[in-house]
């Protein structure tokens, strides 16, 4: 599902370490040690109290795509994806976070593909990949940037800012 | 008066920096720091930078005395470098530029050396000898861009030194090539090792390999002490690297060198560069520590050259790159 003025941001995992299965370290799981903060913090906070849950929420099948199967289950060329959604404070946050995740990367054979869609105020991420030792290790790496990315706005969001977001 | 805020991080040193107009306004920095016997691999490097780059980024606006809106340019480090450190950072350095509405700047790390080494020095146009963990290049600069004119052809200089560490155990705090050269100050005995020097480049694997495995027969036997080999691997690395350096400097005809990076604050090898240049009636330019190990000033600072002649990266594509060549970049802030 695509908001109307904004289309995906593709982007392969080679250059940003998403491909290389020695990059991303041992899979913390999306409710690893970088977890993100609870209790009082605000509404930045509470959008990254929800990334695992999201995460763990939409295995869904995606309209027109896959979910993750067993490698017993798949065919040397298709595709395996895994996506998510996160809920931001507002649009505005949500495509702060779209684009500090975005980055223009030459597609490559065999290398993860990630669409970032915001709608409203929900991020939907989005990786595919042919391999699905690469998927999860993209999948990890992204939820990795991406509760970096919430502390960072925690941390530093000015006062004008803030009062957009809230 | 821009004040430029930069982000390090594209190895297991993690720094912010923050330069206005030549100053240096703050440079804390934190390191990755493995057991003896292992190096840093991508994945927990990124996770330490994780755990430690916002504290550092407060630090450094506390310890330069600015707020976000004194800010005026954000600089990260767009490459060369290990790949997850290098997002993790960079993810930072786009987050804080859009919410803080400020320019970003992706800088390459190895110009992040040079023009750092140029200000602290004040070397005017000198050969430069950079040598780290992860590059080894001798560099001049020639019509807009900092030209190669000799290189590793294979791995570094520091990963030589560093792996060499991680055979004989050596400590990795504060770091493995420091810890070399105070075992390499009590060695006697000069092991001869293969000298590899192939016109302007060199070639440090198979020195590396060929210790290695003398390690193993001669420190059994008796026949040498680990600080024998210390010392005999820094004479013969350093000697390499005077010489390509030399080249370099009797093809351009110039009068001053400076050495940059992390292996750069080696004494023995300032003080080998030392001899060789007054030997040719020309000056050394050296840094200490703070400038020499990667640190996020010099990005800013890169960064600020990059922001007064008209740099700007955008948003759309301010990523990351494993390998970006030092001559890649124009340098149009220079004549």
């Amino acid at each position: 599902m695509q908001a109307p003025d904004q289309g995906p941001d593709d982007a392969a995992g080679g250059d940003e370490g998403h491909g290389t299965p020695g990059d991303a370290g041992g899979p913390d799981g999306p409710a690893g040690h970088e977890g993100p903060g609870r209790g009082d913090e605000g509404e930045a906070g509470a959008a990254a109290c929800e990334a695992p849950q999201a995460a763990q929420a939409l295995q869904a099948p995606i309209p027109g795509g896959n979910t993750v199967q067993g490698p017993g289950d798949q065919a040397a060329s298709e595709r395996s994806g895994d996506s998510f959604a996160v809920p931001f404070p507002s649009s505005v946050a949500a495509e702060v976070a779209r684009r500090s995740l975005a980055s223009r990367v030459q597609f490559q054979d065999g290398a993860v593909r990630k669409e970032l869609i915001v709608s409203g105020n929900m991020l939907k991420i989005r990786l595919t990949a042919e391999d699905p030792a690469q998927l999860q290790i993209s999948v990890n790496s992204c939820l990795e940037q991406l509760s970096l990315l919430v502390r960072t706005v925690q941390s530093f969001v000015p006062p004008f800012f803030a009062k957009e977001v809230s | 008066m821009p004040a430029v805020l930069g982000f390090e991080g594209s190895a297991n040193k993690i720094g912010v920096g923050v330069v206005r107009d030549g100053k240096v306004l703050a440079n804390p920095r934190r390191t990755y720091v493995t057991p003896p016997g292992t190096g840093f691999l991508p994945g927990d490097t990124a996770r330490h930078h994780r755990a430690v780059i916002l504290d550092l980024l407060q630090e450094a606006l506390t310890e330069a005395g600015l707020t976000s809106q004194d800010i005026d340019c954000i600089a990260y480090t767009k490459g060369p470098g290990m790949g997850a450190p290098l997002v993790s950072v960079a993810v930072v350095a786009r987050t804080v530029a859009q919410l803080w509405n400020k320019p970003l700047l992706g800088v390459n790390h190895c110009i992040g050396h040079i023009e750092m080494g140029r200000l602290i020095t004040g070397a005017t146009n000198p050969t430069v000898l950079y040598v780290s963990g992860g590059n080894t290049q001798v560099i001049a600069y020639s019509e807009h861009r900092y030209r190669i004119f000799g290189e590793t052809i294979d791995i570094a200089v520091g990963n030589c030194l560093d792996r060499f560490a991680r055979v004989l155990k050596i400590s990795n705090d504060p770091s493995p090539g420091y810890n070399i050269e105070q075992m390499a100050k009590r060695g006697k005995k000069l092991v001869e090792l293969p000298y590899t020097v192939k016109g302007m480049d060199v070639s440090f694997s198979g020195i590396l390999s060929f210790i290695e495995d003398v390690a193993q027969r001669m420190l059994v036997t008796g026949e040498c002490t680990p600080e024998d080999l210390c010392f005999s691997l820094q004479e013969t690395v350093f000697a390499m690297l005077v010489e390509i350096t030399e080249r370099a400097m009797a093809h351009c005809g110039s009068q001053e060198a400076l050495i940059v990076g992390g292996v750069g604050c080696n004494m023995r090898l300032q003080e080998m560069m030392e001899t060789m240049c007054q030997e040719r009636g020309a000056r050394l330019f050296a840094t200490d520590e703070r400038f020499c190990i990667d640190n996020g000033a010099m990005i800013a600072q890169a960064g600020w050259e990059m922001f007064r002649a008209g740099h700007r990266t955008p948003l759309s594509d301010s990523g990351v790159t494993q390998r970006y060549r030092t001559d890649e970049v124009e340098v149009t802030w220079r004549d």
